[in-house]
This record gives C-alpha cells, structure tokens and sequence, in this order.
C-alpha cells in the first residue's frame, strides 16, 4: 500500500509540475484545472493553466468573473471615499482616518491586481491557443 | 449459495484498523495513504463531469451578476450586455439563460 502511495505521490508531482507547467497534457486536463482554480476564486491559477485548456468560453468567463469582483472593489472603494469626504465629522473615532485610508490602498491594490488578471486573460483570448498534447 | 451477512461491528473494526494503519504510517513515513488517491480519483471524477461543470460555472457567474440584492432579471441581462460587450459567445449563452428566466417568471 505504501508503495502504491509513494507511486501515487511521485505521478501526482511528476503531473502537477515539470509536465503540467509545461502543456504536455491534454487540453481536457487543463480545462479540469482552470475549473477547479475558478471554484477556488485563484485567478492567478486559473491563467496558468487557460493558455493550453484551448476553450475561449472558459476565458471568457474568467474575464467577466474579474470584471465583476472588480465592480464589487470599486464600489467598496467608492463607499470609502465618501466616508473620507465627510472629513472626519464627530461620528469619527480617533485612528479612523488611518484605518480607512488603509483600506482605500488595500482597494487600489485588488483593483490594480484584478486590472491586470483581466488583460491578461483577454490576451489570451486574442492570441491562438498553445497546442497541447 | 450461502446467504451473505453483514456485520457492523466487523465493518467498525476494519476501519478502525485502517484508521490506526492511516496514522500510523503517516507518523512514521510523513506520507499519506489515502489523500493521493483521492486526489486522483477527483482528479478523474472532475474531467468526467467538464461539461456539467462548465455549465455550473456559467450558472455560478449568472447568480454572481444578479448581485446580493437579487436584481430583476432585465436589469441582470443589461448588465450582462454591459459587461460582455466584447465577449460574444458568453454575452450569448448568458443572454440565453436569461431570457429562459424571464420566460420561467412569467409562467
């Protein structure tokens, strides 16, 4: 049993690494894989594997997921710009400010990631799929 | 032919016995029996099921558009025309899903 763990282990590193990274599977495979990395919301994931999965639909999808988990930040951070323009009112505890602009910058960053998962996936979308295997 | 019995306690046994297998082995070697061959099983179960899950991905995408506040429809399927603008196949599938809403709202 333990043998056939071990044997397990190696095929499952041998698969996930060198030659998943490498496109050598079949693009099923990495349709299965750009799926289970959108379920998980890793979009970092999910363009990984979208360039050999072949499916224009999945990377449409993944663009529209982006653009709405955008739409979601962007309205965060509009909340937190109006709350900063009623200019720290009495309703302002002290260390407040702070806090907001935290998150403000915390909103820039998701949106600027966001930004850029999107062009990369409509990159992908422009350009013909890499053959795999 | 003799008739076959099944025994809960003899069942419990066994997997207690392999439960103590399980950890024990995975104490003494730091691998696991069972978490490698699950995974390869999911692995076989989720390519088997591409095409369910790819429409349960675009259902999923379809309810993260209507939003938390549950939007009507019309406003959901011009959000979708807003949004997908330059993704037609989508635009259409969704479109699609949509108007089947609609359609299942006025029945």
């Amino acid at each position: 049993m333990l043998g056939v763990n071990l044997l397990v282990r190696l095929g499952r590193k041998v698969l996930a690494g060198p030659i998943a990274e490498a496109g050598l599977l079949p693009a099923s495979y990495y349709r299965h894989l750009t799926l289970a990395a959108l379920e998980e919301e890793d979009f970092p994931g999910a363009l990984t594997y979208l360039k050999w999965a072949a499916d224009p639909l999945l990377a449409q999808i993944l663009v529209l997921r982006l653009r709405l988990l955008a739409g979601r930040h962007a309205k965060q951070r509009q909340g937190i710009l109006d709350l900063l323009g009623e200019g720290g009112g009495p309703s302002f505890q002290p260390g407040a400010l702070e806090k907001y602009q935290d998150l403000l910058r915390a909103e820039d960053r998701a949106l600027g990631l966001l930004g850029e998962y999107e062009a990369r996936a409509l990159a992908l979308l422009s350009r013909p799929p890499l053959p795999a295997s | 032919m003799a008739r076959k019995e099944i025994s809960v306690t003899g069942a419990a046994v066994g997997g207690l016995a392999g439960w103590v297998a399980e950890v024990a082995i995975s104490e003494i070697t730091g691998h696991h029996i069972t978490t490698g061959i699950l995974e390869i099983l999911g692995a076989a179960a989720g390519l088997c099921r591409l095409d369910k899950r790819l429409a349960a991905a675009l259902q999923d995408t379809l309810e993260q558009t209507r939003g938390e506040d549950r939007e009507d429809y019309r406003q959901v399927k011009e959000r979708i025309e807003e949004l997908t603008r330059d993704l037609p196949e989508l635009r259409e599938i969704l479109g699609n899903m949509v108007d089947a809403g609609i359609q299942a709202q006025r029945a």
